[in-house]
């Protein structure tokens, strides 16, 4: 084996058995009360979101990519360098006015604000890929507006996919927004925290191995899409 | 006809003038790498604007429209990635542009490729330009369609463009493509592009295809003179 090989192989078993093999052996394995609800609820939500984002992202990436708006997306990207308890105190005055505190609607925009940029930048990634021929044949043939936009998704599906099933993996795992401005109803992540805070860690390790899966049968799912890519 | 009149057209420090060309027929415009072939083209497409200059389309000035409203059809160069199969995107083109496929299909003899799911890039290439012809264009810009084509698959190409009867613009660096394809040829060169002119054709232009087709020298078997030791 290939010392880079042995290399990359060591790092990504390091990191996995760190994460969740180590744990394994000081988990009772009992599922905590709430739990699966938290589950449902979390998934629910990441879908609705998700669902939102992916319309946007298309805008967004395609105003990146072929209108030359590269501000618009800067002024979205900058949000990931912002620890997500200061982009919920930055939303609370909002959610405040609106009375949304503790809503569905408010974890379902907390979930769709921090998973925009990712699926902005993936979706813009894949356009690019497209080249601007693409844009320009399909101008010239009397395409314009959102046809124009259609035919792009049509062309960067699997782009567009990978950027659905990453916008639903960010919304899964969101915490820090949600902390500040949607704790209820609740979502995997808060009831871990909140557990932890009144428990300690070995109460809710069960619960955080259980969503190793979801991980890894998305990530799973996410490399079967960029396979069909790359084989087009 | 396509008329340019003292056109002039920048991208970065590139810049590209020409006093007058006509195209009324096949015109190809020949330049090395980096001379400025794609700018034009895609000035006379309404992606660039002329800085100084008209284009004028059988009278009309087109200078200043924007491309979908150009009365031109426009092949790029790379191959474009339309996600649809063959049949469905003639037929989209078609709906859109209020014409019958069939006809284009029948006059380019493509009826093999509507049936395909995968397609050679010449393939492609060809449902491009059979798109492309569905807007019933006044003149076609084709911006070195065979550059990345095989022998067989550039043949494929040169011939349906032989048997259409739309002006066209075929830009290209190589002169070998140009006497194949062109009925005229310009030169764009220091970044001028000089007037058209006819050139004297190979005498027998299928014999010199014949010649330059080397995979040919493989279908029958080396006599002991044509094997190299």
């Amino acid at each position: 084996m290939r010392p880079l090989h042995a290399a990359a192989i060591a790092l990504s078993l390091g990191y996995f058995g760190i994460l969740a093999v180590a744990p394994a052996f000081r988990a009772d394995w009992r599922i905590t009360p709430g739990f699966t609800e938290s589950v449902w609820n979390t998934v629910l939500y990441a879908s609705v979101a998700t669902i939102l984002c992916i319309p946007a992202a298309a805008l967004l990436g395609y105003g990146a990519t072929r209108l030359r708006l590269r501000f618009a997306y800067a002024l979205i990207l900058f949000s990931t360098a912002i620890p997500h308890t200061a982009i919920g105190v930055l939303l609370a005055p909002l959610m405040s006015s609106l009375g949304l505190f503790d809503t569905p609607g408010a974890v379902v925009f907390s979930m769709w604000i921090v998973s925009l940029p990712y699926a902005t930048a993936i979706v813009r990634a894949s356009l690019e890929g497209l080249g601007r021929e693409f844009e320009e044949y399909l101008r010239c043939m009397g395409v314009g507006g959102f046809r124009l936009l259609y035919l792009h998704a049509k062309a960067a599906s699997y782009g567009f996919a990978a950027a659905a099933m990453l916008a639903w993996l960010r919304a899964f795992s969101e915490l820090g927004v949600l902390l500040l401005i949607a704790p209820r109803p609740i979502t995997v992540g808060i009831q871990i925290y909140e557990i932890f805070l009144k428990y300690g860690a070995e109460t809710v390790t069960t619960a955080s191995l259980l969503l190793v899966p979801v991980g890894v049968v998305s990530v799973y799912l996410l490399s079967l899409v960029e396979k069909r890519a790359a084989a087009l | 006809m396509l008329r340019l009149c003292n056109l002039s057209v920048s991208i970065g420090r590139l810049t590209v003038t020409l006093e007058r060309l006509d195209i009324a027929g096949k015109t190809v415009l020949i330049g090395r790498n980096g001379s400025g072939k794609t700018t034009l083209l895609r000035a006379i497409a309404g992606f660039l604007g002329a800085g100084t200059g008209k284009i004028l389309l059988d009278g009309a000035d087109i200078t200043g429209l924007p491309p979908e409203k150009r009365p031109l059809g426009y092949v790029p160069q790379a191959v474009v990635p339309i996600p649809m199969p063959p049949a469905k995107q003639l037929e989209y083109f078609a709906r859109l542009w209020g014409c019958d496929y069939r006809d284009i299909v029948e006059q380019l003899n493509l009826q093999g490729l509507l049936s395909k799911t995968r397609l050679s890039a010449g393939e492609r290439q060809l449902l491009a330009i059979a798109t492309s012809l569905l807007k019933q264009p006044k003149i076609l810009l084709l911006d070195e369609p065979t550059s990345s084509l095989d022998w067989f698959n550039k043949q494929l190409v040169w011939d349906t463009l032989g048997r259409l009867d739309v002006p066209m613009l075929y830009v290209t660096h190589d002169p070998v493509e140009a006497i194949l394809v062109a009925e005229e040829v310009a030169l764009l060169a220091n970044g001028v592009v000089q007037p058209s002119r006819r050139y004297p054709r190979p005498a027998d232009l299928r014999e010199t295809l014949e010649t330059l087709d080397l995979y040919r020298l493989f279908d029958r078997p080396p006599a002991s003179h044509d094997v190299h030791r």
